[in-house]
């Protein structure tokens, strides 16, 4: 009704399944399985999006500046990496190493240095409007892309920070509501088969639900929402008894030398999870790791805890997609909310404030071109020098990498019509590859 | 819903469309081409018309290939100097017309990416040649300026069957100097249902199948419906629908009925009657015992006496509180202060409760809630501090409840800012939606850039804060409740308020001088109440309308404008008319729709055709609003559904609590709005996938099914304790206990061959509870349950 232009994709899909589905009692995996056949695995563009939630500082981790008055450098030097001239932060060793792997986007600069104004800029490439919720990335692609038949079109974990907006609760991401432990399996309880059933008897409380749910004829009138309702119990059915579902988020049957590159921490974890995610069929996995609100107390805290986990979780990631043949089908997008300022606050324990006039992203894998570093901000950090880059134009360059017109047009709720991405135009010569 | 919105946004279709029909057009004569063409009555109408200054083409923010029209054509001085415009050639070329841009692109003689829309011989061409030739006169200064005041068509309404071909629609343009002008050739029509009737460039309508639609014209700035009725064809076996009725509602509806010989569905059984109009009236599912009662009560009159027993009820009061605080935005997420934001919330939702018990006129309601500022007239800062501190400390809200105004309303943080007042009040209360005046001319209405602005500015001195004047006083409350370290924050000022000091508020002030601040909410409060445009009361009742039917009279609830016509004009002004007339009674206007025939009718009907819904003539399947969903799995599945704690429900006072609410992001997946909605209707009853997922598997519902103090655990121990589990006798109250879980959710008895096929479930179960337990689950993920009907 209110999404026509977004859902034509997904009906042909469900038409599909239905008709699929309707044989004899139960819904066998192999039937999904054989809908998956129709959208072949090479064709599905699938996405990570890691939120550093807090607003990281561009100068501790890759925008260096070793040239100012230590109130702006602070504690940490430069080490240089792959990429000739370009140097990290010495706590990010392992990404200096695989530099060739990701864009690094220098010079990119808005206008919100409020956590929620910024969180939602970033998440969606548009400015916030008060008059209008933007979607974020993860339920722009459940409606743009079809996921697997017995799993949810997009994950987030462990919450979503954005949502769906003006696409609706339909299109929410599916929150995970914590993180993976390392060689567990995730307890979600809506995943989780109710206590005393067997995968039998659910089939058999299912073929009773639908025997008993017999009583409306659905007219021409009526047919969409009664066949909707009835496609959306399919599904839950499907994902609830779906042995593939619950084995992508079981990290204990993920191989042990897989699994091995992975730190135990929250970040390297969700990466791993997020790699089975995709690998499983799910359009987008978001993950939201905080701590990085340093307003004090900087230095121990990134140096100790939170660069090295960034340093060994990304890398991981990096280097795990390819390895499951992934990495050309799977853009990662990793952003904080903004910056920090370039000058180090006098508190006790010193720290930086929120700073949106300059902060770094990062693009990889899809036809993301690797090794590349675009923008470039001025010699402390302060701004971009030439013209910034906005959140909406990285935003747009990722789009582009999921083959998802960045000018496509939703309608909102109202009837208005939408552009997916306002004022972004995509970066040039970064999704070149592919 | 702007449906046509959508119709007339792709630009590709539409100038393919265009294409067609500028082509059919070349044949018509030339000689009504006016002379000479005038700007603004001649020539951007028929841009319009040609789609040109749409989003799509011309009226793109950036424009179109280094061309800018505004978008609908508001700005009309900005788009003569476009038309002018154009380097190396003009578009406007009056040296040698034939040259100009204006008429070589869209006639194909140049390259023109909006395709080819008129030939040279077309009417379109010679009305802009003749234009140009006349040196591309813009608007004239002082007494030429022509304003239509109003357009006249004819016919004013098209009654026919589908093989007539009806007469061409005229429209003429009435002109402020009493003179007029056919101006058919350049308006642009619209049909709002084009499997109805379709309608031409020329204003040719076609009539497709039976039905009812509107065929819209727009001129200028003014827009005009016209009715289009197309009646089912007779049949030897049904009579004509009787064109009259008992009431208000069935006179109005039933005369439609007949007008369109569409037949009506049944009435439906008392058991469903009495489980949609308890949802409806209360957000509740009737009582088991109830269900029966009433199935078995003969009087002839039951159905009006449950009516007004439920609109008397608590439960009435609970849900339609919660229903007018949705409505008007009042909810913790967005209370003024986030420090008391709870307190806040608490003390607005009794405020409004009270209002709903004692049926206070809804005009008071809105003028009391406009009208306030947070200190009344004449207040001191030290009163209204005093008065605030003691509203929130009050044990019994009821206190606060009877205060004349209330004071939050304005203060709300996600309208500090004049725009989103403007954009909220006329949303919330007039459903007039100024969202697209903000930037532009609104496409399906008469409202403008200007119309906007002149509200925005009126409430622009409105602030949000503690005045200039009481700065002093406030700084000195704040002073008394510092930390031993002298620091303040809103945990510092929470502490101080729970230790039982005194603690400052900001407040909602006007910036100017004070004689102005009475006049200025007075002014929009009269304005609202002015019968002439009695937009307050259409919005209300058109929203309760569609609150029972699923549909609304307007079926854009949100956007009042006559763009969008009313599926019934007469039912629509008669009862808008009557709640006036009523004094703004709610239980008046629910009375009259609760106890029509129209409320009445079965949801099922062999021929239903999309018709039986929009004219009201079928009960509609609507799914449950999240926290009647909730409350419904809720009694569904507790011991005693005569016993649900009130704290457990979420209808009622819950709902208000966006922020606190511990069940909130369980209410979010099933389709609770966040609350901070400016002007746009957030909730969606709409059975998501989210939603679907929560009552198959999702933890709460497994929970409730599961309780230790629940009717499925009540029935373990039962067994436990009589030891005669899975003992023969067991079987005897097992249709008992199915019947039960029918009456517990689908509020109805089962049918026999229900009855067999849950025994034999139940049977094959590893014991009764167990198979209780899962029928229950069924039932609570059956459609029947989901949906009211």
């Amino acid at each position: 009704m209110l999404r026509s232009p977004l859902n034509q994709t997904r009906h042909t899909r469900r038409d599909f399944l239905s008709a699929g589905t309707l044989a004899v009692g139960g819904l066998s995996l192999s039937q999904f399985l054989r809908a998956d056949e129709a959208h072949p695995q090479e064709s599905r563009k699938s996405a990570i999006v890691i939120l550093l939630d807090g607003g990281p500082s561009h100068i501790y981790t890759f925008d260096p500046k070793p040239a100012t008055p230590s109130e702006y450098r602070g504690e940490f030097s430069p080490i240089s990496t792959a990429l000739p001239g370009i140097s990290f932060s010495e706590h990010l060793p392992r990404l200096a190493g695989a530099a060739s792997r990701f864009s690094l986007i220098r010079g990119v600069a808005h206008a919100l240095s409020d956590h929620g104004l910024g969180k939602q800029y970033v998440l969606t490439g548009t400015k916030p409007l008060s008059t209008l919720s933007y979607p974020e990335y993860a339920a722009v692609m459940n409606t743009q892309c079809s996921a697997a038949a017995d799993l949810p079109g997009s994950v987030a974990i462990p919450r979503t920070v954005k949502g769906p907006g003006l696409l609706g609760i339909e299109h929410a991401p599916f929150e995970t509501g914590q993180f993976p432990t390392a060689g567990r399996a995730l307890n979600i309880p809506a995943l989780t088969m109710p206590a005393g059933l067997t995968e039998p008897l659910l089939q058999r409380r299912e073929q009773l639900r639908r025997s008993l749910d017999q009583k409306f004829e659905a007219s021409a009138d009526s047919a969409a929402l009664l066949d909707g309702m009835d496609r959306h119990s399919q599904k839950a059915f499907s994902i609830l008894s779906s042995k593939r579902t619950r084995a992508a988020f079981d990290l204990s049957q993920e191989r042990p030398s897989f699994a091995s590159q992975f730190a135990k921490d929250q970040l390297s974890q969700g990466g791993l999870l997020a790699i089975r995610l995709v690998e499983a069929g799910v359009l987008c996995v978001t993950i939201t790791c905080g701590g990085w609100d340093t307003h004090q107390n900087n230095f121990p805290r990134l140096k100790n805890e939170l660069l090295p986990k960034f340093d060994a979780g990304l890398t991981a990631l990096l280097e795990g997609l390819p390895q499951r043949g992934l990495n050309d089908s799977t853009t990662v997008l990793v952003t904080g909310e903004f910056g920090r300022s370039p000058k180090i606050n006098d508190k006790p324990r010193p720290g930086r404030e929120h700073y949106s006039k300059c902060m770094f992203m990062l693009l990889a894998g899809g036809n993301i071109a690797g090794g590349q570093v675009i923008g470039q901000s001025d010699e402390t950090g302060a701004r971009p020098v030439d013209t910034p880059i906005s959140p909406d134009d990285v935003a747009a360059t990722f789009y582009q990498s999921l083959r998802i017109d960045p000018g496509l047009v939703l309608n909102s709720p109202d009837g208005r019509p939408i552009t997916l991405v306002r004022d972004g135009t995509p970066i040039a010569g970064l999704t070149g590859r592919g | 819903m702007c449906v046509a919105h959508k119709q007339f946004r792709p630009g590709r279709m539409l100038m393919l469309m265009l294409i067609v029909i500028g082509c059919s057009m070349t044949a018509e004569a030339r000689g009504d081409v006016p002379s000479p063409p005038q700007f603004r009555n001649h020539v951007v109408p028929l841009l319009t018309k040609l789609g040109c200054n749409q989003a799509a083409c011309h009226g793109a923010a950036e424009g179109q290939a280094g061309f800018h029209l505004s978008l609908f054509g508001y700005d009309l001085e900005s788009d003569h100097q476009a038309l002018l415009a154009g380097d190396p050639d003009p578009r406007s070329n009056w040296r040698d017309p034939e040259a100009s841009l204006l008429l070589r692109k869209p006639s194909g003689l140049e390259d023109h990416d909006g395709g080819v829309l008129f030939d040279p011989q077309s009417f379109e061409y010679q009305v802009l040649l003749e234009w140009v030739k006349n040196r591309a006169r813009g608007i004239p200064l002082g007494s030429d300026w022509l304003e239509v005041v109003r357009l006249e068509v004819k016919p004013a309404v098209l009654l026919a069957r589908p093989d007539d071909k009806p007469p061409r629609l005229r429209v003429k343009a009435h002109w402020n100097n009493n003179t007029h002008e056919d101006v058919t050739r350049f308006c642009r029509f619209e049909c709002k249902d084009t499997a109805v009737a379709s309608v031409d460039a020329n204003g040719q309508v076609t009539l497709n199948r039976p039905g009812m639609t509107h065929v819209v014209i727009y001129y200028d700035r003014m827009i005009q419906p016209v009715e289009v009725i197309v009646p089912f064809p007779e049949t030897a076996h049904t009579p004509r629908p009787s064109p009259s009725g008992t009431g208000v509602v069935d006179d109005a509806v039933n005369r439609q009925l007949s007008l369109l010989n569409l037949q009506p569905a049944g009435i439906c059984s008392d058991a469903e009657f009495l489980r949609r109009v308890s949802l409806d009236v209360t957000g509740r599912l009737p009582h088991p015992d109830d269900v029966i009662a009433f199935i078995n009560d003969a009087a002839p009159d039951k159905r009006e006496r449950k009516i007004d027993e439920l609109l008397a009820s608590d439960a009435y009061a609970d849900f339609w509180a919660a229903w007018m605080c949705e409505l008007f935005g009042l909810n913790e997420a967005v209370m003024p202060d986030s420090i008391f934001r709870e307190e806040e919330a608490l003390l607005s939702y009794h405020w409004i409760r009270r209002r709903i018990v004692e049926d206070v006129s809804y005009e008071r309601i809105v003028s009391d809630t406009v009208r306030s500022l947070s200190r009344p007239e004449g207040q001191s800062f030290a009163d209204y501090t005093k008065a605030m501190n003691a509203n929130l400390r009050a044990a019994d809200p009821a206190d606060f409840a009877r205060q004349e105004q209330l004071p939050f309303f304005w203060g709300r943080k996600h309208i500090r800012d004049a725009s989103n007042k403007a954009l909220t009040f006329s949303h919330t209360f007039l459903a007039v939606k100024l969202q697209c005046a903000e930037c532009h001319k609104h496409p399906f209405d008469r409202w403008t850039k200007e119309d906007f602005e002149g509200l925005e500015a009126f409430f622009e001195p409105m602030k949000f804060g503690t005045p200039a004047g009481d700065k002093d006083e406030s700084t000195q409350l704040r002073d008394a409740i510092r930390t031993p370290q002298g620091k303040i924050n809103d945990h510092v000022i929470r502490d101080a308020f729970e230790a039982g000091k005194i603690v400052p508020f900001p407040e909602v002030y006007f910036d100017d001088n004070a004689a102005q601040q009475v006049d200025r909410l007075q002014v929009l409060s009269e304005w609202m109440q002015n019968r002439n445009h009695p937009y307050l009361a259409i919005a209300l009742v058109n929203r309760v309308w569609a609150h029972y039917f699923g549909t609304g009279i307007v079926s854009t609830l949100d956007d009042l404008s006559v763009g969008h016509p009313p599926s019934n004009r007469q039912l629509l002004d008669q009862l808008v008319l009557g709640f006036i007339e009523s004094g703004y009674r709610l239980r008046w206007l629910h009375r009259q729709i609760a106890t029509s025939h129209a409320y009445h009718r079965s949801a099922a009907h062999e021929d239903a055709v999309p018709e039986h819904g929009r004219q009201f003539a079928q009960a509609q399947f609507r799914p449950l609003p999240a926290e009647v969903l909730f409350d419904a799995v809720l009694s569904a599945t507790v011991e005693d559904p005569a016993q649900v704690p009130p704290e457990t429900r979420m209808v009622g006072l819950q709902s208000v609590m966006r922020q606190s609410n511990r069940s909130r992001a369980l209410m979010e997946r099933m389709g609770q709005p966040e609350g901070k909605e400016v002007c746009v209707r957030a909730r969606s009853n709409e059975p998501t996938l989210p939603r679907t997922l929560e009552l198959y598997n999702g933890p709460a519902v497994r929970e409730l099914i599961n309780h230790p103090d629940g009717w499925i655990s009540g029935l373990r121990k039962a067994a436990k304790n009589a030891g005669r589990e899975q003992s023969p006798q067991s079987q005897g109250h097992l249709p008992d206990l199915i019947t039960a879980a029918y009456l517990r959710t689908v509020s109805r008895m089962p049918t026999e061959e229900e009855l067999n096929r849950c025994q034999s479930y139940c049977q094959e179960s590893a014991n009764t509870a167990d198979g209780i337990r899962d029928v229950l689950w069924a039932l609570i993920n059956s459609r029947e349950f989901l949906l009211n009907h």
